[in-house]
């Protein structure tokens, strides 16, 4: 039974692995559908309490699995969530990356990069628009989130630095 | 792989590339520093300022390949940027550098089962950093696109973008995929406008 789960966890994050576009969030229906309503390894509770508890840790979002691995076939299944996320992810950008190489020096690729750039800086700015919008309640967010943005545009100021402050600020209540 | 150009692939290291460990190293405290969110931001600040590795170009280059293709996009940044610094062991010890603290620290939460957000001081805190990393991403956004903002064409596809996804709230890969192309075809337009023009002058 434990084998046939373990089986399972790496079918599952193994597909999800290379057909993940766009990241984390975009594998969750399908991760939900067959963790919960289809295989039921465990409540609709006890995901989104893993998925609150993936969300806290820093990284790449994906890993989310691992803790599904966990809740269904302990640390076993923790590490062959990560391993079967992780692998077939790697084997396919590597070969990508490797026959992206061989197009690089060619005219053809300035063409690719200097089209894709503008969408690439777009979707970045909407990254950052989607987290305001959801992380900003008030004028102290919203003073915090425009002084970051200056603050790292003009200046060499080391984030980190930065962060601890606007951690602080969090803290006093004032966001 | 025969042909002569062949032998100008960066796969093989130059000598001063940097080795395994500081590759790891690198990608591990990329990881560790981005409580909060913002990982591709602080991929950007440590590859290219911290470090000097990669050029604002070439990690604007290596994003849009991560973006376009399936899996984290920081784990596929990893995994390409990794590989240019130093082959096969680079890509190896990057995906390694940033996936390893990530799983350590998700093992401590979920075996004591909890999700920082629970502790009020911890959420408080995390609230500050994410709003400061909605800036930070902002700025890198503008860091990496100084030289496009200043074209009338990429601005515009800038903005249909940020439109598309941030505002709509489509999907990022129907978008890359469709605007990508047609930014694509514009740039070859342009280029073919400039140096026919080029001719008649």
């Amino acid at each position: 039974m434990k084998d046939n789960a373990i089986f399972q966890i790496a079918r599952l994050c193994s597909s999800l692995s290379i057909m993940a576009f766009g990241g984390g969030k975009s594998m969750i229906p399908d991760l939900h559908k067959e963790a919960v309503t289809d295989l039921k390894w465990m409540s609709e509770e006890r995901f989104v309490d893993l998925f609150a508890i993936s969300q806290t840790a820093p990284g790449p979002s994906t890993l989310f699995v691992s803790l599904i691995g966990y809740q269904t076939a302990g640390w076993t299944g923790f590490l062959v969530a990560a391993l079967a996320l992780l692998l077939p992810e790697f084997i396919l950008v590597y070969a990508i990356s490797v026959s992206w190489d061989s197009i690089r020096k060619k005219p053809i690729s300035h063409i690719i990069t200097e089209g894709v750039a503008p969408v690439t800086i777009g979707l970045l700015l909407s990254g950052a628009l989607v987290v305001a919008t959801s992380s900003i309640h008030g004028a102290g967010g919203v003073v915090v989130a425009v002084a970051a943005f200056f603050i790292f545009s003009l200046t060499k100021i080391n984030p980190l630095f930065v962060m601890g402050i606007a951690a602080l600020t969090g803290l006093t209540g004032w966001m | 792989m025969n042909s002569p150009e062949a032998y100008n692939f960066p796969t093989a290291p130059d000598p001063d590339s940097p080795c395994v460990s500081a590759i790891f190293i690198c990608f591990a405290k990329m990881t560790l520093v981005s409580f909060g969110g913002g990982l591709t931001a602080w991929s950007r600040q440590i590859l290219v300022e911290e470090k000097g590795w990669l050029s604002d170009s070439e990690f604007l280059e290596i994003l849009s390949l991560s973006q376009a293709l399936p899996g984290a996009i920081n784990a596929n940044l990893a995994i390409i940027a990794g590989r240019r610094l130093k082959g096969m062991a680079g890509a190896i010890s990057a995906i390694l550098g940033l996936a390893l603290p990530a799983m350590v620290i998700l093992a401590v939460l979920v075996s004591l089962y909890i999700s920082c957000l629970s502790n009020p001081a911890v959420g408080k805190a995390l609230s500050g950093v994410t709003c400061a990393c909605a800036g930070l991403s902002a700025a890198t956004a503008y860091r990496l696109g100084k030289k496009h903002f200043k074209k009338p064409m990429s601005l515009v596809f800038v903005i249909g973008t940020v439109f598309l996804v941030g505002v709509l709230r489509f999907s990022l890969i129907p978008i890359l995929l469709s605007l990508g192309p047609i930014s694509a075809l514009c740039v070859w337009l342009a280029g073919r406008r400039a140096a026919s023009s080029e001719k008649i002058l």
